[in-house]
């Protein structure tokens, strides 16, 4: 991490202008201006130190949230993020405000459980759900609003221009920076506001350094990141939690500038500052008082995570970079003669033709088309990495065709912005149109993409925009895109409209190539932004081979996890340096609960497929990749849930647990959906750890099936394995067969597994689709819901609000049910199918990979049909 | 009953019996289970025993017979998964797959005849590399009963040519000197005309003010002139050259110019400048190949593209240089003469049987590896290289072993905290020498791998032959039971 190459609040004459100044109480509403018009209050609000007009609206939705709008008139035309960054549908479904009271200070109102206190000398909003205070917007007074304004020739808090390394931004329009005061009440943790290596719970930034910078929201390159940071990195999503007992608050500021937010803990409250440099206030306050309601509520406005093609759920190799085709039929063939299953291989920017994208080096890859087939016949996938730097070549079709369409970037003065980047010199396509994104869009069909086949799908690195020879690697702010927009109004969305434009071009192959059932679009992205789930998963970039990287990764994926963007993973094994047989298995052992889960290496690291660390090293990660594989059914069941409602895959202890106050900040352990709670090893050395198991629920150890008692205990550890518990109440669909890809496992048989809570009770639920196409929306899935109790285990169709009904049948069945938690009984049990057929249950283990365990009761090949309704009755002998 | 038991391995066959109705797990943890649970599709056995026919044990083996072709024992994960791994296409269910074994086992007979052929070739260049070595040998000792007689003749020569160089230089220099007295009174004469009219033009405009001037802008031109030094702003190809260079060391990654682009011609230049620069200083090898084997040459040559102009290469002078120079360049023939016979007469090196490896003698050989180059030289030392400036010892000669299987290089430069450096190359057989796979396996300690014929041996020819043999006799094996069948 180079500080110095990045600037921080104090070196920006926007942030610092704003930052922990007194602005005072230099904003009122005028109350005779205010109009209350059901759902929407608007009212003119004065910046009393320039006598300026601005316009104030707060909007009742019936999504979940509360809408508040700062603009100046709409004909200074502030930048405004585009619609089409959200979903649709939202804007209009509105819950009336009912008006409590009037004063000549304040109106009051309300809309459902949500309470709203408007006073207007000075100018602040206070808002509670269900009698419990949430937020305050301004208490503080450090609300601001710059407005535009004549251009002065003296200027020295940088209104008009400032230089930073050599790089000088003209600012033509003047200040446009925004100031937003918002004060949880009653909070002691605040959550969110990614990309950033840091702690979960968000730490102050009034403290020593670095945590004396403000948390910065600018999608940026960030070379060898350090682990513990607030600094930025490659997206960003303007969306914070606030938790505690009893109430959590969501906030979402749609605005892609450039943006710090300040967090500083009071004993009764957490205060935060956010200062954006341009665009608007456009304030989302989600009132749903759960995390999972206030998740759903966001997911109504930026979307929820599509499903993705389950495939992609399987493990992925990479690496920077598989030489050439021989290569790739080593590396692929190593993992069938190591029995490791994996998905998909990847292929660097070295498989280029000079970094054209979308070409081949033709001696190294002289048949691409017959290697992916290959691939393919054992049911595997290839990923190509294409990049938004075009080179600058005009013997490159897509250079010549983007120049002369006028597809680029524009710098200051009108030509197309050239910057360097791997290619060397380079434009930059202006993703921003929508013409533009079209046309990229064609570029991916099998006759556009020569050597490409339908089995590959592609990776967006470098969307920031990465430019090497930019300020702060990434392209000038007062470059010109799509409609005059300045890029500093719209920086922090390039990474995901070249990302929605390359899946667009996927999704247009795959209509093309079976225009009934086209395959879903796999595009992974480093750079992001709210709205990136619906597009595809994204990584977290340029991590290294170290301990304290792989601890980070957790949070990482907890934080992406509870502002939206579920499907996320680090690289396993650290991109940067070499890790070692113990890094490396520890790496894939959580790897496999990450929900994006791909190994990768920097092109000068030694090699390090799994295979190459020695024997029993091998065994180890062999055994936790096809852990990955045998939780896929319950992996894609959180996927579907993802997709219906905006749940984390990942969740932290305190989403599961929102009554519990120590839980808060734990971050060393986290859930996998609602079932598994999953302890990662951190650390070398370790042979035991200290693990918590949250009091008010039934734990059992995942490997041995032994009921653990819930208490923070030290756990005994080996190399073998990291300790993960099942919670009771919960049953898991699971595949036990360890083949060599998702598709080989398509036709295998589940296993159930019932955890059994205290009052002898569990659920869960299954979820089959085709794996592949956009048939699931046509109705064309199976959900199962199954339920356990007064030992009764049954499978009923599941039903939710909103989705359409579910029509496929597979001819699957489950080959084993294994009971965690039943009650003693003497002689034994014996299960009841259909009420007619009796099998007793046998003493087994709860996996066929620890045999040696035989702690749970297994009802053996019931033959239960997965499609069907059933019932199994257990009957004590 | 075996028959009808799907992926049985024929070894284990006796446990299969179904004796008494029942079936015992092979191994690990004890378990009698009833026969009827034998390949039934669902694990019972820890070992995975009781279903080698089908995919429900995580460790289970099915058993291949792949008549015509070389039998396999697949992982049970691959059974019926819907790809076809046996060539017979037993592990999938019947229809889904070809049988591909007689295939197979034609494109190995191919493969095979293809190696066989290809290692009698090896073992022929073998025994010219013998020769090589004996005759080299045989010029060697000729050479070694004259060589001193012939360096001191030798560089009597020399120093009889340099006399003359130096009375040359000398007429040489008095030419020079002549012209340079005629020259320099020519200047003054111009310089004294050139004071007279800046006088002139002083008295007219005012003295003050014009050396005022002059010295601003002097001042002006000189600060400027110092700021571009001293921090000069890098230009935006500056920038994006460096931050990209963050990432890696290796050219190719980092936006290379290619010859075709139209960027910087100028910057490649430079680069291969750079190299060149390296390289030569120690690139001695390559000029006394002794001897002279036309094995694929992985050493660097220099390509001499760019020297300074010379000056007339007819004069006196300069002939008398160049025969100077061509009686050097005979002297360090004979001292590398004289080098070798010490090294290879004179010292006990184990140079192989028959001094085989005598014919790769002052060879060295290189891998280029992403980041690093490895060279190694015969009989002298192994060099990791970074860039074209940077370069390590990682070990000197040190011999064979493994039957000269291996050569080792020991107690090259210091590594901290561990000690010396050292490498280890394994020779196998091949058509000629390639250095490959260059690499540091643990700290400090490298490894690679060279090919050359001068291992190959008689015992892998026979052991290809008998494959052959053996798949021929597989083959009318089969041939014969589907003839059969047919009839």
């Amino acid at each position: 991490f180079k500080e110095n190459e990045f600037k921080k609040c104090a070196q920006t004459s926007f942030c610092s202008r704003n930052r922990n100044m007194q602005q005072g109480a230099n904003f009122d509403i005028v109350p005779g201006s205010i109009v209350l018009n059901t759902a929407t209050l608007t009212a003119t609000l004065l910046n009393k130190g320039f006598d300026k007009h601005l316009q104030l609206t707060v909007t009742s939705h019936s999504d979940g949230f509360i809408r508040v709008l700062v603009d100046e008139l709409p004909d200074v035309g502030r930048y405004q993020v585009p619609s089409d960054v959200l979903v649709s549908g939202w804007e209009t479904k509105k819950l009336a405000f009912k008006e409590e009271s009037r004063t000549s200070s304040a109106i009051t109102l309300s809309g459902g459980e949500t309470k709203l206190v408007l006073n207007f000398q000075p100018f602040s909003l206070a808002i509670s759900v269900k009698g419990v205070p949430a937020l305050q917007i301004n208490s503080r007074n450090l609300f601001n609003f710059e407005h535009r304004r004549p251009k002065q020739e003296n200027d020295p808090a940088g209104f008009w221009e400032e230089t930073w390394m050599g790089h000088t931004d003209s600012k033509p329009k003047g200040p446009e920076a925004i100031s937003l005061d918002l004060v949880f009440p009653g909070f002691q943790h605040v959550y969110g506001i990614p990309e950033r290596a840091t702690s979960l719970s968000l730490r102050s930034t009034n403290g020593a350094a670095p945590y004396g910078e403000p948390y910065r929201l600018y999608n940026l390159d960030v070379f060898e990141y350090l682990d513990d940071h607030p600094f930025g990195l490659y997206g960003s999503i303007p969306v914070m939690l606030a938790h505690k007992k009893g109430l959590t608050v969501g906030v979402f500021w749609l605005n892609a500038a450039e943006m710090f937010v300040d967090v500083v803990k009071g004993r009764s409250e957490v205060g935060t500052q956010w200062i954006a440099e341009s665009g608007i206030l456009d304030l989302f306050v989600f009132t749903g008082g759960s995390a999972p309601a206030v998740l759903s509520s966001y997911a109504r406005v930026a979307g929820t995570t599509a499903l993705p093609q389950l495939f992609s759920l399987g493990y992925h190799q990479c690496r920077w970079n598989y030489k050439d085709e021989e290569d790739v039929k080593e590396v692929d063939g190593g993992f069938d003669s190591h029995e490791i299953p994996y998905d998909v291989l990847w292929l660097d920017i070295e498989h280029t033709n000079g970094k054209r994208y979308l070409t081949w080096d033709s001696s190294l890859f002289p048949s691409p088309v017959a290697m992916q087939e290959d691939l393919a016949s054992r049911g595997r996938q290839m990923v190509t990495i294409v990049d938004p730097h075009v080179k600058r070549d005009s013997g490159y079709y897509i250079f010549s065709e983007a120049e002369k369409a006028g597809h680029f970037v524009k710098n200051k003065h009108g030509s197309d912005f050239d910057g360097w980047c791997w290619p060397g010199s380079s434009s930059y396509l202006d993703v921003t149109s929508p013409a533009v994104r079209e046309w990229w869009a064609q570029q991916f069909t099998l006759d556009k993409y020569q050597g490409s086949t339908k089995h590959l799908y592609i990776w967006n690195d470098m969307n920031e925009p990465s430019v090497f020879n930019g300020p702060e690697i990434t392209m000038q702010k007062d470059n010109l895109h799509y409609g005059n927009v300045e890029h500093r109004d719209n920086h922090n969305l390039y990474g995901i409209y070249y990302h929605m434009g390359t899946a667009e071009g996927l999704k247009l192959r795959g209509s093309q190539v079976d225009p009934e059932n086209g395959d879903r679009p796999f595009v992974l992205s480093r750079a992001f932004f709210s709205g990136t789930q619906r597009v595809g998963p994204i990584w977290t970039g340029d991590n290294a081979a170290q301990w304290s990287h792989l601890k980070v990764s957790v949070p990482m994926l907890l934080t992406l996890g509870l502002t939206g963007l579920p499907y996320s993973g680090a690289d396993v094994g650290g991109f940067f340096g070499n890790p070692d047989a113990e890094l490396m298995t520890r790496w894939y052992q959580l790897g496999i609960y990450y929900p994006f889960f791909r190994g990768h290496a920097h092109l000068e690291t030694q090699r390090r497929e799994p295979w190459l660390f020695g024997p029993e090293t091998t065994a180890r990660i062999r055994t936790a990749i096809r852990g990955r594989y045998t939780l896929l059914p319950y992996i894609y069941t959180l996927f579907r849930f993802a997709n219906t409602s905006g749940l984390p895959i990942l969740r932290p202890l305190w989403y599961e647990f929102p009554e519990n106050e120590d839980l808060f900040a734990v971050e060393e352990e986290f859930m996998a959906g609602p079932a598994i709670l999953v302890k990662p090893i951190v650390a070398p050395g370790v042979s035991s750890v200290d693990v918590t198991l949250p009091v008010g629920a039934r734990w059992y150890d995942a490997l041995s099936g032994a009921a653990v008692p819930a208490r923070s205990r030290s756990q005994r550890v080996t190399l073998d394995s990291i300790p993960v518990y099942y919670r009771g109440g919960n049953i898991l669909p699971l595949r036990e067969r360890p083949r060599r890809s998702t598709a080989a496992q398509l036709a295998d048989p589940y296993t159930l597994v019932v955890a059994l809570d205290d009052k002898g009770e569990a659920t869960g639920s299954l979820y089959v689709d085709d794996g592949r196409s956009f048939a699931f929306q046509r109705g064309q899935y199976l959900h199962r819901d199954f339920t356990m109790k007064s030992l009764k285990l049954s499978s009923s169709k599941h039903v939710e609000p909103g989705v359409p009904s579910g029509a496929l049948t597979v001819p699957t069945t489950i080959e084993r049910v294994v009971f965690l938690g039943l009650p003693a009984s003497k002689r034994g049990y014996k299960a009841l199918i259909g009420a007619k057929h009796a099998v007793p249950l046998e003493p087994g283990p709860l996996t066929m990979l620890a045999p040696q365990y035989e702690n749970a009761l297994v009802l053996r090949k019931p033959g239960l049909p997965v499609s069907h309704d059933w019932e199994v009755e257990i009957v004590a002998l | 009953q075996t028959d009808n038991l799907r992926g049985v391995n024929p070894d284990l066959a006796s446990h299969y019996s179904g004796k008494g109705g029942a079936f015992t797990c092979i191994s690990g943890i004890p378990k009698t289970i009833p026969f009827s649970r034998v390949n039934d599709d669902y694990c019972d056995c820890p070992d995975g025993s009781d279903e080698p026919g089908t995919s429900a044990c995580h460790n289970g083996r099915f058993y291949c017979r792949n008549l015509g072709h070389e039998s396999r024992l697949l992982a049970s994960a691959f059974v019926d998964d819907g790809v076809c791994d046996c060539c017979d296409g037993a592990d999938e269910p019947k229809g889904k797959c070809q049988n591909t074994c007689l295939q197979a086992a034609a494109v190995r007979k191919e493969e095979l005849r293809g190696k066989i052929q290809l290692h009698e070739h090896m073992l022929n260049r073998k025994k010219e590399y013998t020769t090589k070595a004996s005759t080299f040998k045989e010029e060697l000792k000729l050479k070694a009963e004259t060589i001193d007689e012939d360096i001191a003749r030798q560089q009597a020569e020399i120093d009889n040519l340099k006399g003359e160089v130096t009375r040359l230089e000398a007429e040489e220099a008095a030419r020079q000197a002549e012209i340079a007295a005629a020259n320099q009174a020519a200047e003054e004469a111009r310089k004294a005309e050139a004071e007279a009219q800046a006088e002139q033009a002083a008295s007219l405009q005012g003295e003050e003010a014009a050396s005022s001037m002059d010295f601003k802008a002097d001042e002006g031109e000189h600060a400027e002139g110092q700021a571009q030094q001293e921090e000069r702003e890098e230009t935006p190809e500056e920038r994006g050259r460096r931050i990209a260079s963050q990432w890696t060391n290796d050219p190719e990654a980092a936006a290379v110019p290619e010859s075709e682009g139209h960027l910087n011609p100028d910057d490649q230049e430079e680069d291969v400048d750079g190299h060149y620069d390296g390289t030569e200083d120690d690139g001695t090898e390559g000029h006394f190949d002794y001897p002279n084997t036309e094995a694929q040459s992985s050493d660097y040559h220099p390509d001499h593209a760019r020297r300074p102009p010379r000056p007339d290469p007819y004069s006196p002078l300069n002939k008398a240089r160049a025969a100077v120079m061509e009686a050097e360049r005979k002297l360090q023939g004979l001292q590398k003469d004289k080098e070798n016979i010490g090294t290879f007469l004179h010292r006990p090196l184990d140079l192989g049987p028959d001094d085989i490896f005598l014919a790769l003698a002052n060879k060295c050989f290189t891998s280029y590896q992403t980041r690093w180059t490895y060279e190694i030289c015969m009989f002298d030392k192994a060099v990791q290289k970074e860039g074209y400036t940077n370069s390590v010892v990682v070990g000197r000669w040190y011999g064979f072993s493994d039957d000269y299987r291996t050569m080792y290089f020991t107690g090259g430069d210091e590594c901290w905290n561990v000690g010396p450096r050292s490498m280890t190359v394994a020779l196998s057989c091949g058509w000629d020498e390639r250095l490959s796979d260059g690499e540091e396996p643990s700290t400090c300690a490298y490894a690679a791998k060279l090919t050359t014929p001068a291992v190959c041996t008689e015992a892998e020819l026979h052991e290809l032959q008998q494959q052959l043999e053996n798949l021929e006799a597989f083959e009318k094996e089969v041939q014969e039971k589907i003839l059969k069948d047919e009839l």
